[in-house]
């Protein structure tokens, strides 16, 4: 598949990206992880608060159980004495009652209450009562009247319902009576714990009472308060009814029942004290919390707290975190996306349009390039980063290039010309070498007619030496071969004129062979320019040349042995010149002593002694002339084999030049594959 | 690298082959009055002028013989302000180029102040041939007119 360096760009910008979202999502996972176990520790922290006030209510009316209780001993006791003694008791128990709820401040009232008639027989009604006002006990007979008849308050009647047959036991000693608000006496809100007394015989006898104010019950709820809008709240089980609402007073004693929270309360007797429930509810489109716990002695108490402002810090908290989150998150999205687009321009831009100029390159459109490359520059910033130093390197590689290729394409156009140069060369000395073979073989057989000549000759001197034998043999005989002498002798002259003409002849051809000899020398003399001129050339030409370097060397020593061959055949040629000239000038001085010797013949036999004399001393002169000729025959013998030898030299040369030839037609043809090659670069 | 072997008299020289154009045969030179006696005359070279310098004159104070194998070896040079020309160097028996490598190229280490380009030597079978500097060689004749200006090396092709 083919990924682009953009794409990869993206494809990382996007991970790193999801990371860092993934980060923020922890953070958050982790806010709230903390926010839920900061409400644990709300909740805890609201149910010690709730179970602490439960036990201190409770024990504030444990302590109104024990002391109506103690008042209710304290009664019987007093009923005891006044029984045995017959004293009216009265003083004692106004001190006893007044002292007591002195030492109870959390009762705002308490008495002794006694049957009808039971402890003086005129008495109907025997109640004393103390009770609290600013702080004073005061001590009052203001319940012992008709019109209030104790006996028949609800009260009194929770404890000792009317006609119970008073020996009869009471199933309880302890009763609390429903909260009510004292009309009477204290006009106060109130619960009273009623405490039954018996005589010794276990009858009935009355009770005690301690007056519970609802107000000290305030106070204790009032303090649960944790948040500015909860709503503490304490309610008496037994009767269902609100006793302590400290945000609404005018709620109290109001049926729990009727109150839109109460109903979640239901469930309250299946709670076990000290236990603290939490319910959460919801009341006109509000989340609440209702805590309560239940005391031993029938009380609920409770905080309805709204949901919203206890845990305001921490969803305060959770929400700030939320907000912080996603205002990072944001900033880097925006950010990786400043460095995406940053990293696509600077680099993935540059590095295409580059990859599509080394394509260019790579093609071979230098030109193209070129442009290219000004545009590139003329559109991207000339900051010299790795990408600026890149597009730098580019127009410096382009021009080399440029450069490079200007010139191997000129260097191929100069190789190419002198290869060809080279090969019309090459044919030129094909053709003068050809020529020389030619040269050759007319000296050759040039030679072999002197050589024949030459046989000839000696042949020739033979029998004119024969011939001056017999004409000594004659003189010798007498003077009457005088005639047959002179024949003889003119013989001799013609023979005589004969090896001259043939001397002659052998000078013209000596000269015939210096002409040629010469030719082949300006022949070898060229070979050797064009050969040391074509070492050059291929030394230049470098590697191209190595081959051609060899086959010039080569031609330079063929053309060298031409050299010394020629040399030779000069040498030759002059001493067969020399031999030629000496034979020639004896030829005449014996042509002219032969002449005089006819004359002198013709003219008397009386010199014929002197003639025989000197026809005596011919021999010796023959042999000389027979050595020259002797010479001359070997001379024009050697002529011939070395022409042999140079027609050999002449063959080698000639294929060697084809050699060359072939060679020359390889490196024109590299030549022209180079210049293909570099004409696929444009530089112009 | 390829060297060029030639005589002046019995003496063998050598010059490198790196700045060598082309060997080519001895011609009828045009002669200058006026000019020192080493130069041998001017030469129609493809159509550019080319100052022929006789070498055996410069460094023997005779001339070349004129014989087949005396040649002209023609030179490339460059000018100070970077145009090219060529000079003609005539010498005796120019008929040789070998091969010699960096090695056979030795320096005495003492220079002549009459004829700087002749400091070096090239071995050859353990003797030693005086070999001719051509860049030393060209500043013995700046003086020449011709060489100032108007030789130019034409385009070869």
């Amino acid at each position: 598949m083919n990924v682009t360096l953009r794409l990869k760009i993206l494809f990382m910008v996007g991970i790193i990206t999801l990371a860092s979202l993934l980060g923020c999502i922890l953070l958050i996972y982790n806010a709230r992880v903390i926010g839920n176990s900061l409400r644990l520790e709300t909740e805890n922290h609201i149910k010690a608060l709730i179970g602490r006030n439960a036990e201190r209510i409770e024990s504030a009316m444990l302590l109104m159980e024990r002391n109506a209780d103690d008042l209710a001993t304290a009664g019987e006791a007093f009923f005891a004495i006044c029984k045995a003694t017959d004293q009216d008791i009265t003083e004692q128990i106004k001190e006893y009652l007044v002292n007591n709820f002195k030492k109870l401040p959390r009762a705002i009232g308490g008495g002794l209450w006694y049957e009808p008639y039971v402890l003086f027989d005129k008495k109907r009604h025997y109640g004393p009562y103390v009770y609290r006002e600013n702080d004073q006990v005061f001590f009052t007979w203001d319940l012992n009247t008709t019109t209030y008849d104790y006996h028949n308050q609800a009260w009194y009647r929770l404890a000792i319902p009317k006609e119970w047959d008073r020996a009869e036991e009471r199933p309880l000693r302890i009763y609390w009576t429903d909260p009510y608000f004292d009309e009477a006496a204290t006009k106060a809100l109130m619960i009273t714990v009623d405490a039954l007394m018996h005589d010794q015989q276990g009858i009935l006898i009355g009770l005690s009472t301690v007056d519970f104010s609802l107000e000290d019950l305030k106070e204790m709820v009032a303090r649960m308060t944790v948040t500015p809008n909860s709503l503490p709240f304490a309610v008496d089980l037994s009767s269902g009814l609100l006793i302590s609402f400290p945000a609404d007073p005018s709620k109290v004693l109001r049926r729990i029942d009727d109150l839109d929270w109460g109903k979640e309360l239901e469930q309250v007797k299946n709670v076990r004290p000290g236990e603290v429930v939490v319910n959460p509810l919801s009341l006109h489109g509000n989340n609440f919390l209702l805590f309560y716990t239940v005391t031993r002695t029938g009380t609920a108490l409770g905080i309805l707290a709204p949901y919203e402002e206890l845990y305001a810090h921490i969803n305060e908290l959770n929400r700030s975190n939320m907000y912080t989150a996603f205002i990072v998150i944001f900033v880097q999205i925006i950010l990786y996306l400043l460095i995406a687009v940053f990293m696509v321009r600077r680099i993935c831009n540059p590095i295409s349009k580059l990859t599509d100029v080394a394509q260019e390159i790579a093609e071979g459109d230098l030109t193209g390039a070129s442009k290219s490359l000004a545009i590139i520059e003329h559109s991207s910033p000339s900051d010299k980063d790795e990408t600026g130093r890149l597009l730098d390197a580019f127009q410096g590689m382009n021009k080399n290039l440029k450069a490079l290729f200007g010139q191997v394409q000129r260097s191929g156009t100069q190789v190419a010309s002198s290869s060809t140069q080279i090969a019309a060369s090459s044919r030129q000395i094909e053709a003068t070498i050809s020529e020389q073979a030619t040269s050759t073989n007319q000296a050759s057989v040039s030679s072999k007619q002197i050589s024949a000549t030459a046989s000839a000759l000696a042949d020739t001197m033979n029998e004119v030496a024969t011939a001056a034998s017999e004409t000594a043999d004659l003189a010798g005989s007498g003077q009457a071969g005088l005639e047959e002498m002179e024949m003889s002798m003119q013989g001799v002259l013609d023979g005589t004129e004969s090896v001259s003409a043939r001397l002659e002849e052998i000078k013209e051809n000596a000269l015939g062979i210096g002409s040629i000899v010469s030719t082949i020398t300006r022949v070898a003399d060229q070979t050797n320019l064009l050969s040391l001129n074509a070492a050059i050339e291929a030394e230049k030409a470098g590697e191209y040349g190595l081959g051609f370097s060899v086959v010039a060397r080569e031609i330079r020593r063929l053309a060298d042995q031409t050299s010394v061959a020629v040399l030779d055949i000069e040498d030759m040629v002059n001493r067969m010149e020399a031999s030629v000239s000496a034979g020639a000038t004896e030829m005449d001085a014996f042509s002219r002593k032969v002449s005089s010797a006819v004359d002198k013949i013709n003219k008397t036999g009386k010199q014929l002694d002197g003639i025989m004399e000197r026809v005596r001393t011919l021999p010796p002169r023959f042999e000389t002339v027979n050595e020259g000729m002797e010479a001359q025959s070997q001379s024009a013998g050697q002529i011939s084999e070395t022409m042999n030898n140079l027609n050999i030299i002449t063959q080698n040369t000639l294929e060697a030049l084809r050699e060359f030839n072939l060679a020359a037609e390889y490196l024109r043809e590299a030549a022209q594959d180079l210049q293909d090659e570099v004409s696929r670069f444009k530089v112009s | 690298m390829l060297v060029l072997l030639f005589y002046l008299g019995d003496v063998m020289y050598t010059m490198k082959c790196e700045k060598v154009r082309e060997v080519a045969p001895l011609v009828k030179l045009k002669e200058m009055p006026h000019t020192p006696d080493y130069f041998a005359g001017l030469f129609n070279y493809r159509g550019v002028i080319v100052p022929v310098i006789d070498l055996r004159t410069l460094i023997q104070g005779r001339p070349c013989e004129m014989r087949l194998s005396t040649r002209i070896i023609l030179v490339d040079y460059v000018r100070d302000d970077n145009t090219p020309y060529i000079l003609g160097l005539m010498a005796e028996r120019v008929t040789e180029a070998v091969k010699k490598s960096e090695d056979d190229f030795v320096s005495p280490g003492l220079s002549m102040q009459e004829a700087p380009y002749l400091g070096g030597f090239v071995m050859e079978n353990k003797e030693m041939i005086q070999h001719i500097d051509l860049d030393l060689l060209q500043n013995s004749f700046k003086f020449l007119p011709m060489l100032e200006g108007g030789n130019n090396v034409p385009d070869d092709d």
